[in-house]
C-alpha cells in the first residue's frame, strides 16, 4: 500500500481544513452501460424487441400510489425478451441525484436483476429541473470517458439507494398491469 | 469496464482497468465480484432474520452455530479491533441501533447482554456465546466486502482494478489512483487527498444525516459507552492495507478524535480528519 498526499506531503493524522484544498464541483455524472450492455448481463444470449407503451392517465396515477415515485413514467425504452421477459429503462430523481437503471423482468413477473447504467449526482439545482436534465438526453457511451474523468475514487457518505427501491416498486406495478397480459402479435 | 450495483444499502462500482483484459473476462470477473459482495451482504445483514449474523444474536447463547467462513473470520477480526482500541470498535450494539430504530429487532433477550469478548470461536467455523448478543456487522462488513470482492477479481486474473462501495474503496494493481474526500460541510465539494496504490480509503461522518420527525438529526456511529450518536461535523478517512479496516477504524478514529489512535497504526493504517 502506498498514499501520498500531495501537494502537502505525506503526513499521518493531519487535519485537512475543507476550504484549503476543495475542488468545487456541481455536477457528476457516471456512465456505466450501455442499454445494449445492460440487456446482454440481465438476459444473456436473448433477442430483444422494442415495446413502447403510451401510458394512460389512470395507469399513471395507480402507479403513483403504490410506488411514491412522483415523476411520470415515460414507457419508450421497454424491450420484450424472445421468452417473453422484459427490460425497462428507467429514470428515478433524488434530491440530488437522478439513476437511470435497467430493470429484468422474468416471465413470471418477478425481478431478473437490476443494472445501473449512469449516474447523475448534482447540488445547487435541483435535478429535477427539466433543462438541466436536457444536456444528458442523448448521450452516447463514447461521452464515457469525458463525463467520467476526474471524478472517480470518492470516499464519504453516499446517497441511499430508496428511490431506486420505490422505481423498482413501480415498474412492478406496470408490469402487474400492463406487461402481464401483453401478447405478441 | 465498470459497473455499478445497488447492494449493501448504497451503489457499489466495480471496475476492472487491466488494458490486456478481454471484455469477455472483465464480465465474468466483475460478476463473481458482485457474487461475493451479495453473499456478504446475505450473511451479515441485519435485515434479516435468517442471516449467519441474526442465527448468532438469536441462539448463540444456548447451543453452538455453525457460520460460513467469512462470518467467522469478520466476529473473529471484530473481536480483534474490540481489544485493540480498548472497547471503542465495538459490534455488540446491535440492540441500541434497534432502539434508535436505525435497525429491526429481531432478538429481544431479557438477560443482560454480553459483548464480542463473551464469544468463544471454535474451530471449523463454530460459535458459541456465554451470554446472550445482538451484534451489528455495520461497522465492517461493507469493507468487508469489497476486499472479498477484489479476491474475486483477482482469482479471475484481473490484476488492475477498484471496488468502491458508497465510499469504502480499494484499489489493486500498480497504478496511482487520485483519491478525494467529500467536504463533510457541502457534499458538493471535494477534496483532494493525494494518490493511492495498492489499498484501501474509507470514510465516517454524518453528511447525508437524516433528521428525525422532533427535527433532531440522526446520526449513524452510535458511541457503545455513552450510547450517544455522533453527530461531529468533520469526517473522519483511513487508509490502510484491507478495506475491512479502513471501514472499521474509521470508527475508531471518530469515537476517539485521535488520528494517532495506537489501534489504527497497529493495523499500518493512516487517519485523516477533514473539518467542516
Amino acid at each position: 500500500m502506498l498514499w501520498k498526499l500531495s501537494p502537502l506531503g505525506a503526513v499521518s493524522g493531519v487535519a485537512i481544513g475543507a476550504a484549503l484544498v476543495s475542488a468545487p464541483i456541481q455536477v457528476q455524472a457516471k456512465i456505466y452501460v450501455s442499454v445494449e450492455q445492460a440487456q446482454q448481463l440481465l438476459f444473456p444470449s436473448k433477442t430483444f424487441t422494442l415495446t413502447p407503451f403510451v401510458i394512460s392517465e389512470d395507469y399513471q396515477e395507480q402507479m403513483r400510489k403504490a410506488s411514491s415515485v412522483r415523476q411520470p413514467f415515460v414507457g419508450n425504452r421497454i424491450w420484450r425478451t424472445n421468452d417473453g421477459g422484459w427490460v425497462i429503462v428507467d429514470q428515478v430523481v433524488g434530491k440530488h441525484e437522478m439513476i437511470t437503471y435497467a430493470l429484468g423482468i422474468k416471465v413470471d413477473g418477478s425481478v431478473q436483476g437490476i443494472e445501473i447504467m449512469e449516474y447523475v449526482e448534482s447540488y445547487g439545482y435541483e435535478v429535477a429541473d427539466m433543462r438541466w436534465r436536457k444536456q444528458f438526453e442523448g448521450k452516447k457511451t463514447t461521452d464515457t470517458l469525458k463525463l467520467n474523468a476526474d471524478i472517480q475514487n470518492i470516499s464519504g457518505a453516499t446517497l441511499s439507494c430508496k428511490h431506486l427501491t420505490d422505481g423498482v416498486k413501480r415498474l412492478l406495478v406496470f408490469h402487474a398491469l400492463v406487461l402481464k397480459n401483453y401478447s405478441a402479435k | 469496464m465498470i459497473r455499478c450495483q445497488a447492494m449493501l444499502g448504497t451503489f457499489v462500482e466495480i471496475q476492472t482497468l487491466d488494458p490486456g483484459c478481454s471484455n469477455a473476462q472483465a464480465s465474468a470477473a466483475i460478476a463473481s465480484a458482485f457474487e461475493a459482495i451479495k453473499l456478504v451482504e446475505t450473511l451479515m445483514s441485519a435485515y434479516s432474520a435468517t442471516s449467519d449474523l441474526s442465527r448468532i444474536n438469536a441462539q448463540a447463547h444456548q447451543q453452538t452455530i455453525t457460520v460460513h467462513p467469512w462470518v467467522w473470520e469478520v466476529i473473529a477480526l471484530s473481536k480483534d479491533l474490540y481489544l485493540q482500541s480498548e472497547g471503542l470498535f465495538n459490534v455488540g450494539i446491535g440492540h441500541m441501533l434497534a432502539k434508535k430504530g436505525l435497525r429491526p429487532a429481531f432478538t429481544n433477550h431479557s438477560q443482560p447482554l454480553g459483548d464480542i469478548t463473551d464469544l468463544v470461536l471454535l474451530d471449523t467455523f463454530q460459535i458459541r456465546s456465554r451470554k446472550p448478543v445482538h451484534l451489528d456487522l455495520g461497522g465492517i462488513a461493507k469493507g468487508f466486502a469489497v476486499d472479498r470482492a477484489v479476491d474475486a477479481l483477482l482469482a479471475k486474473g484481473i490484476s488492475e482494478g477498484i471496488v468502491n462501495a458508497g465510499g469504502d474503496l480499494r484499489a489493486f494493481g500498480a497504478k496511482e489512483h487520485a483519491i478525494k474526500v467529500r467536504a463533510p460541510n457541502d457534499p458538493s465539494r471535494l477534496v483532494n487527498m493525494g494518490s493511492l496504490t495498492d489499498g484501501a480509503l474509507a470514510t465516517s461522518a454524518n453528511y447525508f444525516t437524516t433528521i428525525d420527525k422532533k427535527g433532531h438529526p440522526i446520526g449513524h456511529v452510535v458511541h457503545s459507552q455513552t450510547q450517544s450518536l455522533d453527530l461531529s461535523p468533520a469526517s473522519y478517512s483511513v487508509v490502510a492495507p484491507l478495506c475491512v479496516l479502513a471501514d472499521a477504524l474509521t470508527k475508531v478514529f471518530m469515537l476517539s478524535g485521535n488520528a494517532l489512535h495506537p489501534c489504527i497504526n497497529h493495523y499500518q493504517a493512516q487517519a485523516f480528519q477533514v473539518s467542516a
